[in-house]
């Protein structure tokens, strides 16, 4: 990065732009103001100059103007007193007479309006009025009417500072107000601008701490969030250390997403593997038998054939019922499930569920009951959703249940306001260590019946991620070789 | 008479399953693997049914589906084959017409059931049209067929269309006790695998706004471990 293009620069830039302009619009205006108070001073002292040669040179006399006096004063004041013009004016401004060399004076009127509010004695000075001698100029001037004021014919107009010493007079102003006014101008330029590269410095320190704990943050992979840096302490907080403070949030907030992100991609990439596992076990299975049978249909007998096409049908039911269960469940965790609460009596449910499996219990020959005493409380729940879960707990019990044996169904409500449904089997147990991850994805419980039932365990993550939905508490108790207890609650209705 | 089935399947090896099995049941089958083809045969020759699927080129299922319905010149049976969940959302959601639905992958042999079971059922209707359709009044509870209008202890009562045909099939069988599957069957019309618990849903919408308690109820009783009853005397 260019040092002309950080921030701390280009304030510095502008700071020396403001002052620079500073500066000039300082010095003209002082030099503008000095003119304007010399002319001022000129003009006052001057006031009644015009009056007073009338007076001295007797330009009047007995009321009537004495013309050979005028020309006589002209010429006096050309050489001896250069530095003021005389002008002999008509009531209209029309320059009748004057005292300087043929071909000099420019002009052959005067404005009459800047005469006026001289005469009239109330306007502001410094008063500016044309001056003959060129068309764009105007000067201070003095006039007076003659012969007097009662009875005018016309005016005496003199222009103070004459042509020769304008030049000089600009100089020499412009020196004065250099000579006096630079060196404290320079001076407070100086510290101004000092001022303000130290003011700028601090800031731009400041922001540049700032934006190398912004970049760090982005070089540590968004993983190290930003430390707030105590400056409480401060007494006037302002809008960097609310900025400080914000990214440090911000920071931490990032990271927790950023590895929560992480995490779930792990999960994703690891149900990906387990998901193409699971699949690929029956495909394999069922695509093995049907090739078998198509390899070798002449030497195969119809018992073999047929117990063949059943095992293949079998494993394309048991990828079935995996994809759909993957579906479910990806469907559950992406929350596109809406909950459709509704009030219902729970029991109602599990009996129209207890007699879906009736008839695969009576093969099975195990006894599927719901006890006697269970209460026919309502629930505010899902009901497809519930049924989901009844659905797959009896399923489960009914897979561990070895023949000749019971599972049973209680219903209570608890003083908590909530109903407790439990399903209960005579199966082989879970073993302590293991009874929190059935409720994982695909886990399946390490025991050889189990393996070859066909059931890849989503069913109890798909009946954990509704209970989950539905803000309840799903439990299991057992005991090896005791049976199983799943109980969950709902809130009552 | 052989039934006439049109085939609609985009994939070939499917489609020819469907077409032998059916074929073996004696039907006259013509197969379509495009959608827009299908409606073009459609309208061009009668079918007593459609085997349908959703995803086609062409022209979607759905679309077929809801334009068959929308024909009132002839009334055309519907069987939707679906792969997606989403997509049986949309047929039971919808409610297009669809006269039944199978998901896939399917037994074969449950769909020439389903098949039979279809056609069947149309010949029974058009052989025998509705029978009652009185007014059944009870104890403070009158239904109207008619009208489809019901009051309630003295009030009208708003039903959908399912609540009500659930209520119309209790109170023509006052007494008798029906398992949720009976339910399903005779009210629903198809198989709903998995969403049995609309019959649940549906009774408890509709106890709700006949019942004067709806925990106590009256009128539709449970019969604990057999199913539900209405309860009621003929007025």
């Amino acid at each position: 990065m260019s040092w002309t293009r950080t921030l701390y620069a280009r304030l510095a830039i502008g700071l020396i732009v403001i002052l620079l302009s500073v500066g000039a619009i300082y010095t003209v205006s002082v030099v503008y103001l000095a003119r304007q108070w010399q002319q001022t001073a000129t003009q006052d002292l001057n006031r009644n100059l015009a009056r007073n040669l009338v007076a001295d040179k007797r330009i009047v006399s007995d009321g009537k103007i004495d013309i050979d006096a005028m020309k006589k004063t002209f010429m006096d004041y050309m050489t001896i007193n250069p530095s003021i013009e005389i002008y002999y004016l008509d009531l209209d401004g029309k320059i009748l007479s004057y005292s300087a060399e043929p071909g000099k004076v420019k002009r052959e009127h005067v404005a009459i309006e800047p005469i006026r509010q001289f005469l009239s004695g109330t306007a502001m000075l410094p008063l500016l009025g044309d001056d003959p001698r060129a068309h764009d100029r105007q000067k201070t001037f003095s006039v007076t009417p003659l012969p007097d004021a009662d009875n005018p014919e016309g005016y005496l107009y003199v222009v103070l500072r004459g042509e020769d010493l304008n030049a000089a007079e600009q100089a020499q102003t412009l020196q004065f107000v250099l000579a006096v006014a630079t060196p404290g101008l320079i001076g407070s330029l100086l510290l101004g601008f000092i001022i303000g590269l130290l003011i700028f410095r601090h800031l731009s320190l400041r922001l540049r701490a700032l934006a190398t704990r912004v970049s760090a943050f982005a070089d540590s992979g968004y993983q190290q969030p930003a430390t707030l840096i105590e400056n409480d302490s401060r007494p006037n907080r302002d809008e960097i250390d609310e900025l400080e403070k914000e990214f440090a949030q911000m920071s931490r907030h990032i990271a927790s997403q950023w590895s929560a992100l992480k995490q779930q991609d792990k999960l994703r990439r690891e149900m990906i593997a387990s998901i193409s596992h699971d699949l690929r076990t029956p495909l394999a299975s069922a695509r093995g038998y049907l090739e078998t049978i198509a390899l070798k249909k002449d030497s195969l007998d119809e018992a073999d054939k047929a117990r063949y096409l059943d095992i293949a049908i079998k494993q394309t039911n048991r990828l079935q019922t995996l994809i759909d269960q993957l579906f479910e469940l990806v469907k559950l965790e992406a929350r596109d499930t809406e909950l459709h609460f509704e009030n219902f009596p729970v029991l109602e449910l599990v009996y129209d569920v207890v007699g879906k499996f009736s008839l695969k219990a009576q093969q099975k020959n195990v006894n599927l009951a719901i006890d006697r005493d269970a209460s026919d409380s309502h629930v505010v729940a899902d009901i497809g959703l519930i049924e989901r879960v009844l659905d797959n707990l009896i399923d489960n019990a009914l897979e561990h249940t070895p023949e000749g044996h019971a599972i049973w169904i209680e219903v209570h409500e608890n003083h908590n306001k909530q109903v407790v449904i439990s399903v209960n089997d005579e199966g082989e147990g879970i073993p302590k260590n293991q009874q929190q991850l059935i409720f994982e994805r695909f886990h399946r419980a390490n025991n050889p019946q189990r393996s070859s039932s066909g059931h890849a365990g989503l069913g109890l993550a798909i009946v954990k991620k509704i209970i989950e939905l539905h803000q309840q508490n799903i439990e299991v108790e057992s005991q090896p070789g005791m049976g199983a207890r799943f109980s969950f609650t709902l809130p009552a209705g | 008479m052989a039934k006439t089935v049109l085939i609609v399947e985009d994939d070939a090896d499917i489609a020819e399953l469907v077409r032998m099995h059916l074929a073996e049941a004696g039907h006259a089958l013509e197969v379509c693997h495009d959608g827009s083809k299908a409606w073009e045969r459609y309208q061009k020759k009668h079918f007593d049914l459609v085997v349908l699927d959703i995803m086609l080129p062409g022209m979607d299922g759905l679309e077929i589906c809801r334009r068959i319905r929308q024909d009132e010149t002839r009334y055309t049976l519907v069987l939707m084959l679906t792969s997606k969940t989403t997509e049986l959302d949309r047929v039971l959601g919808l409610e297009l017409g669809a006269d039944d639905y199978l998901t896939k992958p399917f037994s074969l042999m449950e769909l020439v059931a389903r098949v039979k079971a279809l056609l069947r059922r149309s010949e029974a209707l058009e052989a025998a049209p509705e029978t009652e359709q009185r007014r059944l009044s009870f104890h403070q509870l009158s239904i109207d067929p008619t009208t489809r209008e019901v009051e309630a202890n003295g009030q009208s009562v708003e039903l959908t269309a399912k609540e009500f045909d659930l209520l119309w099939h209790f109170a023509r069988h006052p007494g008798q006790v029906f398992s949720r599957m009976q339910l399903l069957d005779q009210v629903w019309g198809y198989s709903h695998e998995g969403y049995e618990h609309t019959v649940n849903s549906h009774m408890n919408r509709l106890r709700g706004k006949i019942e004067p308690d709806p925990k106590k109820p009256i009128y539709i009783k449970t019969v604990w471990g057999v199913g539900y009853q209405f309860i009621g005397d003929r007025q």
